[in-house]
């Protein structure tokens, strides 16, 4: 979390993908499934940094 | 059905608080998700407690107790005679003023107050005692 707003400033796109059932669902609950680029595969998370990055 | 745990406050303890709960709770039918984060939201509350109210120290010792009153009802009570600090007292910064801050944590009670239903603070017997209550229908 401490890392969102540098990557921000930074114009790094961070997406993540593969989280297990739980950890999704930990995201979901505190709200930073909101803040953040989640995306359930590999390829869907390139995609989506590279649109991101444009 | 009542269960109870007792332990020293040592974060190395955390380990057997998580299998104690996943053990008492593993024949009432709660969903992995649920329990996950059940698990959770007792791990970090027993170790705000250790870390907070009793530094760490292996030789205070801190009680869980579990209750299950009816199927799908589950009340979890940590018993000790540190220092209370109410999470219901304490307003959770808001989400966004945390990233802006680069602030590492402070997520913990904003957790365990979305996963529990109702969070209670109380004294028995001269001793602390904060009641998590969860349904799960």
């Amino acid at each position: 979390m401490s890392y969102i707003e540098e990557l921000k400033d930074k114009n790094i796109p961070m997406v993540l993908f593969g989280m297990k059932e739980k950890v999704a669902n930990t995201f979901s609950i505190l709200g930073l499934a909101e803040l953040l680029h989640i995306t359930t595969t590999k390829p869907e998370a390139k995609k989506l940094a590279d649109e991101l990055s444009v | 059905m009542n269960y109870q745990y007792n332990i020293g406050c040592s974060l190395s303890n955390l380990k057997g608080i998580r299998e104690f709960v996943r053990n008492s709770l593993k024949d009432q039918h709660v969903p992995e998700i649920e329990m996950s984060a059940i698990v959770l939201a007792l791990d970090e509350m027993c170790s705000n407690l250790m870390i907070h109210a009793h530094h760490c120290n292996p030789d205070h010792m801190l009680e869980l107790h579990i209750h299950i009153p009816v199927q799908g009802k589950f009340i979890f009570e940590i018993v000790d005679n540190g220092s209370v600090f109410n999470i219901n007292e304490f307003h959770e910064p808001d989400l966004d003023n945390l990233v802006h801050q680069k602030r590492k944590g402070g997520l913990g009670i904003r957790l365990v107050k979305a996963i529990m239903d109702k969070v209670e603070y109380l004294k028995r017997d001269e001793k602390n005692v904060c009641r998590l209550t969860k349904i799960i229908k």
